[in-house]
């Protein structure tokens, strides 16, 4: 797992990386790493008199070096024809969002009410198990929950009869399909009051 | 050539006009203002920045930022918030939100340095407030005004 400072120094080099992009497509001659006096910048872009020197930092960085920006803040006022910029990156803030059996939820229904689609897939789908269920939109309202997101399937998909897998003529294997889902559920039992979309990426089947 | 804008870096959680706690935000404010500005200016036409930094959130949104920042400052930055035609307000999560403070003027370079002091210091709350003289009103419309 990447520690804390190394997830900094990664935010801050892509957000380098991007901003010479960025001047450069403006016409600008951009130095990473440039020397102002003494003192080392992120990036400095050029263009004719005029000079901007950027340094890039976290909010937590900015903390434990504040007084090397503020050295180079110096620095940069004593030139007398830069403009310093700030850039404070930050990590994306994770949000959590978990509705507990939500997987034992869309499972039932799944095996309850998704017979053609699945045996589309094969002349026996089995589903076995839903896993990594991610919800990527909740909505409440009184008394209903509506929730968007996405799921993994595990299959089991037989190809011919029991007796054709028996006899080598048929063909067994598992795979692992991705679906889409838009359900609300009853806030009390979290049962699915409506199935508003449930994609199965077939594809990955077929593909 | 205008001269150089009054600046005001406060550590003081503001408030909402219609809070409680807005008559104390604004005398704490007007204590912090009167520590950075000599005398009130009587430009005619003058724009105020309001930065609001956060890592706590509170909830306020920016009109409701500016109101009393404006009010507090009557008499100390200007002589009325009449006098201010042209207003720019931003809050930031600064331990969320992606930003580039923009440091033009070397002239101001203490009072960037006390902002920079003030934003490591993990304060809950940082505002900057800048209130300045203008000339001819530059009105830029369309989004490049918003990303220089």
């Amino acid at each position: 797992m990447a520690r804390p400072a190394d997830v900094s120094r990664y935010l801050e080099e892509a957000k380098i990386e991007e901003l010479s992009r960025e001047w450069e497509a403006k016409g600008y001659k951009v130095i990473t790493h440039g020397k102002i006096g003494n003192f080392t910048a992120d990036l400095i872009a050029k263009r004719g008199a005029e000079k901007i020197v950027f340094e890039v930092t976290t909010a937590k960085s900015l903390s434990k070096n504040r007084e090397a920006v503020e050295r180079l803040l110096r620095a940069v006022a004593e030139t007398g024809n830069a403009a310093f910029r700030l850039v404070v990156v930050n990590p994306p803030v994770e949000k959590s969002i978990e509705i507990e059996g939500l997987e034992a939820i869309l499972f039932q229904y799944i095996e309850n009410n998704l017979h053609d689609t699945l045996n589309e897939l094969s002349t026996h789908t089995l589903v076995e198990m839903i896993n990594d269920v991610e919800v990527t939109a909740l909505e409440i309202e009184p008394g209903e929950i509506r929730a968007t997101g996405t799921g993994i399937m595990e299959v089991r998909l037989q190809f011919g009869s029991d007796s054709d897998v028996e006899s080598d003529d048929g063909l067994l294997y598992h795979d692992s399909i991705p679906f889409n889902f838009d359900v609300s559920l009853d806030a009390d039992d979290l049962s699915i009051v409506k199935v508003h979309r449930l994609d199965i990426d077939k594809s990955s089947v077929y593909g | 050539m205008a001269s150089l804008p009054e600046v005001i870096i406060s550590e003081q959680r503001p408030f909402a006009p219609n809070s409680d706690r807005v008559a104390k935000f604004k005398e704490s404010l007007q204590s912090d203002a009167h520590h950075s500005v000599f005398e009130p200016l009587s430009g005619k036409r003058l724009y105020s920045k309001v930065y609001y930094f956060y890592r706590q959130p509170t909830g306020i949104d920016v009109d409701n930022l500016c109101k009393p920042i404006l009010d507090a400052l009557k008499n100390i930055v200007y002589v009325d918030d009449s006098q201010v035609v042209l207003l720019v307000a931003a809050k930031v999560a600064v331990e969320i939100d992606t930003y580039q403070l923009i440091l033009r003027h070397a002239a101001l370079e203490e009072k960037y340095q006390r902002l920079l002091t003030s934003l490591a210091s993990q304060a809950p709350h940082v505002l900057y407030i800048e209130v300045g003289e203008l000339t001819d009103l530059y009105l830029d419309v369309g989004i490049t005004a918003l990303t220089p």
